[in-house]
């Protein structure tokens, strides 16, 4: 019985290793190829680089403006991900607790944002209308904006897992709604919350379409299209085009590994509490 | 923590609704405020602080860096800084479109231009500023004109010079094998035939740029247009169409039938443009389509390679001898709304300064010719007496209404023939009626007869 | 008590200000430009009615094979990516596998890349002659597989849903993963107690009690299933020919095109489907809610 535990054991964690290599190949051989010279990284390979060329990440960041970019491109990602977590906190507690028929209609409302088209033609007319063109809160508003459906649809359904006790307690303890929501439920929300600040976090990180429609201004641009049109300028050279892209994930993945302990850790603590 | 969630939640609840608003207002301010103090760093001239942008595709500026370095003099001399935004080729088309019905346009934008789709690409009279009266108009090659204006009025500046497609060949494998350059399709084949007996892909033909694959249906347009005269007029007042023309179909039949011998070799679907420099300096393969001045650029990057191992001929796709002119490029415009327009020309009559002519022309190797007379070209010797032998006639994109803008869709049209999708029968009715269906979408009088 | 006060409708205000503003009103005021003939050549815009959709079911065959290819994509990719995410969840979430939070994180992070990168690196991974995968396969000595991923007519598409799974999988086994750590333990010692077997409280435990989660991974899977586009491009851009084109391909070729109107009209049908599925789904998780 043992031996036959012993067993499964080690099937399991083979074939777990597996998978992972599977997923990690191509991004082990974009980081080996970061640090390859020309010649070597145009067949891309697992083969370790037989020289270290470090300062290809050096080259990258000054002929690919990555400084500034980094910074706009976080500010994006972290203002329209925060703005997101605010505005559709309060509205999937409220929609989701308080069914009545207008709140039904408003969720199914930002629901249907799920399957809108986006149409740049029309999309500019309205930030004209509002003078948010080429501005940096202009694109952070339509990153939230467009982000805003799914985010309620995921919210709404978290809120339901709530018990509605603890909303009665607090009220009879002499709570006003602001007071409940901030000192009882988003702690209780924590976990999706979270997961929704690094899902859009990402999701605005990785676009390159907005800022290319609605910013004029190269000095606004995030780090995508600095990428991009790095691109351009070296599509021969892999190495160089490896590092770049090895320096834009890294901040994603910070996020995610600082936000991954919330995203598959705190669900659960939050639904136990609950 | 607590009292940090607390905060922002109240202020959140009592200032989303006027977000908008408010957001905008200060984001405003912000950026006065910073282009007065850029402003103020130094005050040599009035026109310190003005900020022309720059709008292209990434193919619309030379990959050197050239035109940017040339900004910086430019902005050395007159304080008046350029700020370059480039886009992916994929998406300019749309995005300048939509920019420019919208007001939002950059002050200075680069678009492919040629006589047939200008207007509809840019609507320059009401988009651009006229550039007739300048100076510099009068030193550009009068071939090239015709692409930059509308109405007898010139809109654009622009610098490369006319096109030609050859096979760029080379001479040592032909010259193992014995080989000749080729003057009709057969002796092609043949040629073709010999070394790819020799272990050597004969052509290097990459489709996953979707363009390149296209060249030899159109750049073959003199050719159609000597055995049927009047053949252009004729196909632009709508009496001809793609699928009237017997060589078209012939060269169509003839590419499907060089794929399926492996002349391009097993994976040219997978090939791209970018790759045949190495694969021809490696002598994986023996020739390539592409213009002269390609030659030089393999040569920058393959520094073993020499000139003298390189020859070109004109494609003898069914039997062809004459060779394509292109007189169109990509040219720069200045937008009628900006505010800069006036320092943007001013950019330009930089740009048109002939030590500036010249400084662009050494800074883009690839390039054998500007559409300026006044800076002589490059082509070397024996290119020259080549082309000179060569009877030339426009291509037929630049003289056929509805033929460039299908461009991209022929590329893929032709990958479904490579593939087995379509049969080349097929595929010349496939872009003949998509020509009249670009004929309509236009409101084309010649097609409402 | 009473529930209009404790939960003042105005929470509800900033997102449905920011989302009508800047992705409702642009989005629907879109939809319109379907019923013109709307195109870059022209400054003028005609009403034509509901001309470009009789168009489009009139139209070529192309758009047929679009619509198929677009279906099967959405059905294989879910069912790939829920299964694939279902297990790997489960195994993750097993305490006999080690290092389960570096697992968890290595297979997540492929979604962290931009499709564009995405693109680019399978592209170069998977080309015939040059690619690591080919080459790799020729090492080992199966030079049989060895082949041309994405420019093979039978095999390119196979290859899209393969690596939109590759990157799409890790999502849906974190929100799993989330799910399954919230049952709460008691049911599955109160089963073990009773002598039931792994696969029995896989069967009348973890699956009923992961149902509405796997609902809100279908209504993902599917609504991105259905308006995929950016894999698509950056792998194939639909070839090789048309063969691995999809709904919003055609979408993109027709603006291309500069024929906006039908571009219009193709992206406002498949909302009309898209908006129809979700309700629809939505509605059948929420009579689930209740049974509960």
């Amino acid at each position: 019985m043992k031996a036959k535990k012993a067993v499964s054991k080690i099937i399991i964690n083979m074939v777990v290793w597996m998978i992972s290599l599977v997923v990690l190949i191509p991004l082990v051989v974009i980081l080996l190829n970061a640090f390859k010279d020309r010649a070597e990284s145009n067949s891309m390979s697992l083969a370790l680089p037989t020289k270290w060329m470090f300062e290809n990440f050096a080259v990258v960041i000054e002929r690919g403006k990555l400084a500034i970019s980094f910074l706009n491109s976080l500010v994006y990602a972290a203002s329209s991900a925060t703005l997101i977590v605010i505005v559709v906190g309060a509205a999937a507690f409220t929609l989701a607790r308080n069914r009545s028929k207008l709140n039904n209609i408003i969720y199914y409302f930002l629901i249907a944002g799920i399957a809108i088209p986006i149409n740049h033609v029309a999309l500019m007319e309205v930030m004209k209308f509002t003078s948010l063109m080429n501005t940096r809160v202009g694109i952070i508003l339509i990153y939230a904006a467009i982000n805003i459906p799914l985010s309620i649809f995921l919210g709404y359904g978290f809120v339901n897992t709530i018990p509605r006790e603890i909303d009665e307690a607090a009220v009879i303890d002499g709570c006003t709604p602001l007071m409940l929501f901030v000192q009882i439920i988003i702690p209780l929300l924590k976990p999706i919350l979270s997961t929704l600040f690094v899902l859009n976090f990402m999701a605005v990180w990785n676009d390159f379409i907005m800022p290319l429609y609605f910013l004029n201004n190269s000095a606004q641009w995030p780090m995508t299209l600095a990428v991009y049109n790095f691109f351009g300028a070296f599509e021969n050279s892999w190495n160089l085009v490896s590092a770049n892209i090895v320096l834009t994930l890294l901040p994603v993945f910070a996020v995610f590994i600082l936000g991954q302990k919330y995203i598959v850790g705190g669900i659960s603590a939050g639904a136990v509490k609950g | 923590m607590k009292k940090l969630l607390a905060l922002t939640a109240t202020l959140v609840m009592t200032t989303t609704m006027f977000a908008g608003c408010t957001g905008t207002k200060s984001s405003q301010t912000n950026q006065e405020t910073k282009s007065i103090a850029e402003g103020e760093k130094g005050k040599s001239s009035s026109k310190e602080g003005i900020t022309l942008t720059f709008g292209s595709h990434q193919s619309g500026l030379p990959t050197t860096g050239v035109v940017q370095s040339l900004a910086k003099e430019f902005e050395a001399e007159t304080g008046i800084k350029v700020d370059f935004q480039i886009s992916p080729d994929s998406q300019w088309r749309d995005l300048i479109k939509v920019k420019l019905n919208a007001g939002e346009a950059p002050d200075i934008f680069c678009v492919d231009a040629d006589p047939l789709s200008l207007n509809g690409r840019i609507l320059p009279e009401l988009n651009c500023v006229p550039v007739t009266k300048e100076e510099f108009v009068s030193r550009m090659d009068k071939d090239v004109l015709p692409s930059i204006s509308y109405n007898n009025e010139v809109y654009g500046i622009t610098f490369p010079g006319k096109k030609m497609w050859f096979y760029v060949y080379n001479k040592d494998i032909f010259k193992e094998l014995n080989l000749e350059i080729p003057k009709t399709y057969e002796q092609f084949k043949a040629v073709c035939q010999k070394i790819k007996d020799s272990g050597v892909t004969p052509i290097y033909e990459p489709t996953q740029n979707g363009w390149h694959q296209v060249l030899p249906l159109f750049e073959s347009g003199p050719m159609y247009a000597k055995n049927h005269p009047g053949l252009y007029e004729k196909m632009n007042n709508n009496e001809m169409n793609l699928d009237d023309i017997p060589e078209l179909l012939t060269i169509v039949k003839q590419l499907k039938e060089f794929s399926d011998l492996g002349f391009y070799g097993e994976n040219f679907l997978s090939d791209t443009f970018e790759n045949a420099k190495a694969a021809f300096a490696n002598r994986e393969v023996a020739m390539v389509l592409v213009e002269a001045g390609w030659a030089f650029e393999v040569i920058a990057e393959h520094p073993e390679m020499k000139l003298e191992q390189m020859g070109i001929f004109t494609m003898p796709w069914a039997d062809n001898q004459m060779v394509g002119v292109n007189p169109a490029s990509n040219a720069y415009f200045i937008n009628k709304n900006s505010k800069n327009a006036e320092a943007a020309l001013e950019f330009f009559r930089f740009l048109a300064r002939p030590e500036n002519l010249q400084k662009r022309f050494e800074g883009q190797p690839g390039l054998l010719e500007l559409c300026w007379p006044e800076v002589p070209s490059r082509f070397p010797g024996e290119f020259k007496a080549y082309i000179d032998t060569l009877e030339k006639g426009t291509v037929m994109q630049a003289a056929v209404s509805y033929v460039d803008s299908q461009w991209m869709d022929v590329g893929k049209d032709l990958e479904d023939m490579y593939v087995g999708a379509v049969t080349p029968e097929q595929l010349v009715k496939i872009i003949s009626d998509r020509r009249d269906e670009q004929a309509q979408l236009h409101n084309d009088p010649a097609w409402k007869k | 008590m009473n529930t209009k006060k404790i939960y003042p409708t105005y929470f509800a205000l900033g997102a449905v200000i920011i989302y009508f503003m800047l992705c409702f009103l642009p989005g629907v005021l879109g939809l319109f430009y379907s019923l013109t003939d709307w195109n870059a050549y022209s400054n003028q815009m005609n009403y034509v009615g509901f001309k470009n959709y009789i168009d489009v079911f009139k139209g070529s065959s192309q758009y047929r094979t679009f619509i198929w290819n677009t279906l099967v994509f959405t059905v294989v990719t879910t069912i790939l990516k829920t299964t694939a995410g279902l297990g790997m969840a489960l195994v993750l979430t097993n305490d006999r596998t080690w290092v389960r939070n570096f697992h968890r994180l290595v297979i997540f992070s492929p979604q962290v890349m931009s499709y564009l990168v995405v693109g680019l690196v399978f592209k170069s991974l998977l080309h015939p002659s040059a690619g690591f995968v080919n080459n790799f396969f020729k090492d080992i000595g199966m030079n049989f597989m060895t082949k041309s991923w994405l420019t093979d007519l039978n095999l390119a598409f196979g290859t899209v849903m393969t690596v939109d799974t590759w990157k799409g999988a890790g999502y849906i086994m974190v929100i799993i993963i989330a799910a399954l750590q919230a049952i709460s333990p008691t049911y599955y010692e109160a089963a073990s107690i009773d002598g039931a077997s792994y696969l029995d409280k896989f069967k009348y435990i973890t699956l009923p009690l992961l149902k509405p989660i796997l609902v809100s991974a279908t209504v993902l899977n599917v609504t991105y299933g259905l308006r995929v586009f950016d894999m698509v491009y950056a792998l194939t851009n639909g070839g090789p020919g048309n063969a691995t084109g999809v709904i919003n391909t055609a979408v993109y070729k027709e603006f291309s095109k500069g024929n906006y109107a039908m571009g219009t009209t193709l992206s406002s049908l498949l909302f009309a489907v898209v908006l129809a599925l979700i309700y629809f789904i939505i509605k059948a998780m929420e009579s689930k809610e209740v049974e509960i």
